[in-house]
C-alpha cells in the first residue's frame, strides 16, 4: 500500500494522498504535514456518503474537483475511498490514471 | 395533450392558428408563441403564423422581434397587405429604420447582441445556446440551476426529474466547494462525476451551476472545450461572473 501512495505522491503537484474507509477513518496516507489528514478523511467520507444517499450510488464512482488554487480527486470503491489533494498545476490526466490504477491495486489488497 | 393531439392528427395550419388565437384570448401568450413557432416550422410557405406571431410581439412592445418576423413574412409574400399594414401599424418610418438596423446587424453577424438588449426572453437565448450542445453526440441533458439549486433551465433526454436532479447535484457541488475552500484551494470551478450510469460535468460560478449529463462511453475531454464555450456564452446571457 505504501508503494501505491509513494507512486501517487511522486507526481508533480500532488500535496497528499489518503486511503479512507467508508466511516471516515484514515487507513493510510502520505503527504504534506500541514494538511490535517483527519479533517480530509472526514470530509471525503461525508461527500461520499452524500453521493451514496442522494444519488443512490453506494460505491464505484470518482470525482475530480478543480478549484482556482488546487484540486481534489476521489475514487470511491466498495470498502474505501482513495483521495488526492493537488496544486492547480498538476497533470490531471496523469493523476486520474494513477488514481484508477492505485484504487484497483488497493481493492485487491484489502 | 390537446395540442399534441391536434398536431399529430392533421398538422392543420388553420387548427394551429385557431388554437393560438384561443391561447391569446386566454392570456396564454407563451403557449401561443410556441404553437405559432411550430406552425411556422411546419408551414414555411404560409405567412399567417408569421403575422400572428408578429402581432403578439407588437402587443408586447417587442418591436425588434416583430420586425424580424414580419420581415420574414414579407420575403414570402412581398405584396401582402396584412403584412404591410402590420409594419405600418408600428410606425412606418421607424420600422424602416429598425429594419435597416436589423439588416446591418445581420450582415455583421451582430444580431445576437441586438437581441440581448432588445428584451427577447432570456429563456429563448439560453435555449438557443444549449440546443447547440445537445446536438453533440453523447450529451444526455443539461440543467442550469442557481447557487441555491433552483431550476433556471433544463433539457433532459433521460427519465429524470429536472428539478430534483439539479438540486441534488447542486447540493453535492456546494459540499465539495466548502471542502476545497477548507483546504485553501480557492473557489470550486469544475467537478466531474464519473458514475456507473454516466458522467456528470458541472461548471460553476458563485451564482450558477451548469450541469451536463454525458453518456458513460463518451470521453468527457473530447467535449470539454465545447461545454466550456457554451457555458461562457450562457454566463454572458445571464450576466453573471
Amino acid at each position: 500500500m505504501k508503494e501505491i501512495l509513494d507512486d501517487l505522491i511522486s507526481t508533480k503537484g500532488v500535496l497528499g494522498c489518503y486511503i479512507v474507509d467508508k466511516e471516515g477513518s484514515i487507513v493510510d496516507f502520505k503527504g504534506d504535514e500541514n494538511i490535517d489528514e483527519n479533517l480530509i478523511s472526514a470530509l471525503v467520507a461525508e461527500i461520499s456518503n452524500e453521493i451514496a444517499n442522494q444519488m443512490n450510488i453506494p460505491g464505484n464512482f470518482s470525482i475530480s474537483a478543480l478549484a482556482g488554487n488546487g484540486s481534489i480527486f476521489m475514487i470511491a470503491k466498495k470498502d474505501f475511498i482513495l483521495t488526492l489533494l493537488s496544486t492547480s498545476d498538476v497533470d490531471t490526466g496523469e493523476v486520474r490514471l494513477k488514481l484508477r490504477r492505485g484504487a484497483k491495486l488497493i481493492a485487491e489488497l484489502l | 395533450m390537446m395540442q399534441d393531439g391536434l398536431q399529430s392528427d392533421a398538422n392543420s395550419l388553420d387548427v394551429l392558428l385557431s388554437l393560438a388565437d384561443l391561447y391569446v384570448q386566454n392570456d396564454l401568450i407563451e403557449e401561443a408563441k410556441a404553437l405559432l413557432k411550430t406552425a411556422i416550422e411546419q408551414n414555411k410557405g404560409a405567412v399567417e403564423p408569421y403575422c400572428s406571431l408578429g402581432k403578439i410581439y407588437l402587443k408586447e412592445g417587442n418591436r425588434e422581434r416583430a420586425i424580424k418576423i414580419l420581415k420574414q413574412a414579407e420575403m414570402i409574400e412581398p405584396e401582402n397587405k396584412i403584412i404591410q399594414d402590420l409594419l405600418q401599424a408600428t410606425g412606418k418610418e421607424e420600422v424602416v429604420e429598425e429594419l435597416k438596423v436589423v439588416e446591418r446587424a445581420e450582415e455583421k453577424g451582430e444580431l445576437e447582441e441586438i437581441e440581448e438588449v432588445s428584451g427577447v426572453p432570456l429563456e429563448d437565448l439560453i435555449k438557443r445556446e444549449l440546443d447547440k450542445l445537445l446536438k453533440e453526440e453523447g450529451i444526455m441533458g443539461i440543467i442550469l440551476v442557481d447557487e441555491g439549486g433552483s431550476l433556471i433551465y433544463a433539457e433532459l433526454n433521460l427519465p429524470l426529474d429536472e428539478e430534483s436532479t439539479g438540486a441534488i447535484i447542486n447540493t453535492i457541488y456546494n459540499r465539495i466547494n466548502e471542502t476545497v475552500k477548507g483546504f485553501d484551494l480557492g473557489d470550486l470551478e469544475e467537478v466531474i462525476f464519473e458514475l456507473p450510469g454516466g458522467n456528470i460535468f458541472v461548471l460553476g460560478t458563485l451564482s450558477i451551476r451548469f450541469i451536463v449529463l454525458v453518456k458513460r462511453d463518451i470521453h468527457i475531454a473530447s467535449l470539454e472545450g465545447e461545454i466550456r464555450e457554451i457555458f461562457e456564452r450562457t454566463k454572458a446571457i445571464l450576466e453573471v461572473d
